[in-house]
């Protein structure tokens, strides 16, 4: 049964017909182009479920709109982007995740380089869903990743303000701002999930945030062992595209997707995901030579330790090795994936709560 | 008052509205400025120190 607690929202009446109903939504600017699900009075307070006691409870304050975010704001742009209300708590704690002051939402959002939020979830609660952490896992099919990645892009529009053009100044942006989630795919990870490596109990379940400026796909398809899977991996980072090795005072940082082939031959090389961050973080390096006047190099950000006049100095590509995020996804195939972060932003997570 | 590049008009005066300060004096200089070598930067610093001045000053 839902709750009759008092709804702020303006309530606007528009003729009803579909082409009028999203005609409206789209003159607004409400949408992410395509057409949304209208928000119904009836439709917030299934999303909201048992929060509907209280609407206007607040999970912060959203930059650069300087808006409250209360729950019904985010039911509201939750019922727009599709989803089911099942998924409402992944799509809060997504919110939360984007509020905390590390994420830097007004920052990541608002740059020139366009990066998008990737929602990465662990725990039961994704096979509950449905989200897909298997075969095409970054692409579309499924209603859950297609639809909690667009909440949180349509609650960044419409709650924290960023508007494309105004406060929105992405160059070119990129497909993953549309919806970019997808689950780690735990059960062929022959290494402890995410979130009982951060210390969560295996039952719990719980999102990454993490904006990222890039999405490169690796494929190695000719090597067997893992430590030359790895290789490979590292390898493809040395570019002065690569973002990161410019980036590191302002805690720039990366997350590798493994895929479950590549993941299962690096792990009988007896290495723990630990082992491969300490060799990431050890064997991902660019010299100071390599990068000098090019890429970000004009507007470089490094911590007193990196000796910049000296063209041997080799520069990691995370500030250490715990700034690289490990999680195994995707189905068969030998396709891994680096997940480059925009350089004024931290990763974050948040546990999923489901409310009484 | 705030320094901004010509390209971020629109978003300096969001943000000024959004923090509740829709008067407040912005400077747009030429953008981009991150090519400009560090003297063009110091040239442009000079020629705009009296109006930056003026701004920080006046009660518009």
């Amino acid at each position: 049964m839902t709750s009759t607690a008092a709804l702020s929202s303006r309530r606007i009446d528009v003729a009803d017909t579909y082409d009028a109903i999203q005609d409206y939504y789209e003159e607004q600017g409400w949408t992410d182009g395509m057409p949304v699900v209208p928000a119904t009075e009836d439709a917030v307070r299934r999303m909201l479920g048992p929060w509907g006691e209280d609407p206007s409870l607040s999970l912060g304050v959203a930059q650069p709109s300087n808006a409250e975010v209360t729950i019904e704001k985010v039911a509201v742009n939750a019922v727009m982007a599709g989803c089911r209300p099942e998924y409402f708590p992944v799509v809060v704690a997504c919110v939360k995740a984007a509020l905390q002051r590390d994420f830097n939402l007004a920052g990541c959002q608002a740059t020139t380089g366009g990066a998008a939020p990737v929602v990465i979830v662990n725990g039961p609660i994704a096979e509950r869903l449905g989200i897909n952490g298997d075969s095409g896992a970054f692409g579309p099919g499924y209603r859950a990743n297609a639809t909690i990645g667009r909440a949180l892009r349509l609650f960044v529009r419409n709650v924290a303000g960023l508007i494309i053009g105004d406060m929105d100044k992405a160059t070119l942006a990129m497909p993953g701002r549309y919806s970019f989630c997808f689950a780690e795919n735990e059960s062929r990870s022959p290494w402890e999930p995410r979130h009982v490596e951060l210390g969560y109990d295996p039952d719990d379940s719980m999102i990454t945030l993490h904006a990222i400026r890039a999405f490169y796909p690796i494929m190695e398809t000719t090597v067997s062992r893992g430590i030359e899977v790895l290789n490979t991996l590292v390898q493809a980072t040395r570019a002065t595209g690569f973002s990161n090795y410019y980036q590191i005072g302002t805690g720039a940082q990366v997350t590798l997707v493994i895929s479950p082939e590549h993941a299962a031959e690096i792990a009988a090389d007896g290495l723990s995901k630990k082992d491969v961050r300490e060799y990431i973080y050890a064997n991902a390096r660019m010299s100071i030579e390599e990068l000098s006047g090019l890429g970000h190099w004009g507007n470089r950000n490094y911590p007193a330790w990196i000796d910049d006049s000296k063209p041997d100095t080799m520069v990691p590509i995370a500030p250490q090795a715990d700034d690289i995020v490990i999680v195994v996804a995707g189905g068969d195939g030998r396709h891994s994936a680096w997940l480059a972060g925009w350089g004024v932003t931290r990763v974050v997570t948040e546990k999923i709560e489901i409310p009484g | 008052m705030s320094v901004i590049t010509e390209s971020f008009t629109r978003a300096a005066h969001a943000r000024a509205s959004s923090l509740g300060m829709p008067t407040v004096q912005i400077l747009a200089l030429p953008s981009p400025l991150a090519p400009r070598s560090i003297p063009e930067v110091r040239q442009m610093a000079h020629e705009y120190a009296g109006q930056i001045a003026e701004m920080l000053t006046n009660d518009g």
